[in-house]
């Protein structure tokens, strides 16, 4: 009886995984952003941990990362962390490139595509140390002023030790 | 401040002292080594030279180049797609400069086995196909990536000679257009190098822009 109990729960959670999983896979958008909007996520003073991501279509080791980012965006749901995908496409590969790239590999989290070419003016006002190279992830508290970066590729238990850091 | 205490013979204390030394040792080679890292070769430096291999099997120092006013040192490489969207642009500062004394100097600083699209023979292939009007060098140590300071793919240095010797005249990108290069409103490279020219200092003498990573050995 008590096995029975058990092998019904197992079911029943893995029929609410299987209807919640594909929902939350394809409730894929992309946001077009100004770099205001990037400077304002910076500045954001929340206790929360940010992960963002500065990464493009074109970038064989950016895309190459972005399921570790998506695995960490899912084991973090429920912590202060929030994981932010930052596409430097170009707005003409928003339809072409970025989102069948988008569906293709299935990622789940949040991606804002940055309007942007002119990167003199906005690279320093993300971070002074960086050179325009990518991918690039930062990661920050701004509460408890922490702040590390990463530049080139990265995998998820990398990041899941600097965001243990700062939790 | 009381040095007392320091200065005791204490083996205990003196066991403290040395690992505090040591540690501040450490401390100072490490951001000795993070600040060379970090910066590279700014505007105002001096360059180095270096002898490295082009693409027709030549070595090649910029010290070969005897008539030349200065150099545009450009980090590119075969692989990465904006190293290929400014191709055509490197190729036309190179026509239009190289008479005028600037000639362009490419080199390419990633490592093979990582990226086997930036190959010796790779580059070789690439030189052929667009008719490389300059010289393109592989830099197989990464010592001279990492002397200049390169970060990415396309990354320009502008050199002037001075008293028989290489100033660093320009740091950064090569306009502020990427995609179309008729939509440019800077160009930055074309304006430092007139302003050489015309015997001025260059105004703008760094400036970022997006590329892909060296790609360095491990």
């Amino acid at each position: 009886m008590q096995l029975k109990t058990k092998c019904f729960c197992h079911l029943m959670w893995l029929l609410l995984v299987s209807y919640w999983l594909p929902l939350s896979c394809y409730s894929q958008q992309v946001t077009v952003v100004n770099i205001e909007q990037v400077t304002d996520l910076m500045q954001n003073q929340s206790d929360t941990v940010y992960v963002v991501n500065f990464w493009a279509t074109w970038c064989a080791p950016c895309v190459k990362e972005l399921p570790e980012f998506v695995q960490l965006h899912e084991a973090y749901q429920n912590r202060k962390v929030r994981v932010q995908l930052i596409s430097i496409d170009f707005r003409s590969a928003l339809e072409s490139s970025l989102k069948p790239l988008l569906q293709r590999k299935n990622i789940t989290c949040p991606v804002w595509l940055l309007n942007n070419t002119d990167y003199d003016s906005w690279i320093n006002r993300i971070e002074e140390s960086w050179q325009g190279e990518i991918p690039f992830t930062l990661i920050f508290n701004n509460q408890r002023r922490k702040r590390v970066v990463i530049s080139g590729q990265t995998d998820f238990h990398h990041l899941e030790k600097l965001i243990g850091e700062m939790l | 401040m009381d040095l007392e205490p320091l200065l005791n013979k204490n083996p205990n204390n003196m066991k403290a002292q040395r690992f505090l030394l040591s540690l501040l040792l450490c401390w100072g080679l490490a951001t000795l080594l993070w600040a060379q890292r970090s910066t590279g070769l700014q505007p105002g430096d001096e360059a180095p030279d270096f002898e490295l291999k082009n693409v027709d099997g030549q070595l090649v120092s910029l010290a070969d180049y005897k008539q030349a006013k200065g150099f545009i040192i450009v980090f590119t490489c075969n692989h990465c797609p904006f190293a290929k969207l400014y191709e055509d642009r490197i190729i036309a500062l190179h026509n239009k400069y190289a008479p005028k004394g600037f000639p362009v100097v490419a080199i390419n600083p990633n490592d093979a086995t990582k990226q086997p699209e930036d190959s010796f023979e790779m580059m070789i292939q690439r030189a052929q196909e667009k008719s490389f009007p300059y010289v393109y060098l592989q830099d197989a140590t990464q010592e001279i990536a990492r002397t200049y300071g390169a970060a990415r793919t396309p990354h320009v240095w502008i050199l002037q000679k001075q008293d028989n010797k290489l100033k660093v005249a320009y740091v950064g990108g090569i306009d502020n257009s990427p995609e179309d290069p008729a939509n440019a409103t800077e160009k930055y490279v074309e304006r430092a190098i007139e302003e050489l020219l015309a015997g001025r200092v260059v105004s703008k003498n760094t400036t970022k822009a997006i590329g892909c990573t060296i790609k360095w050995r491990n």
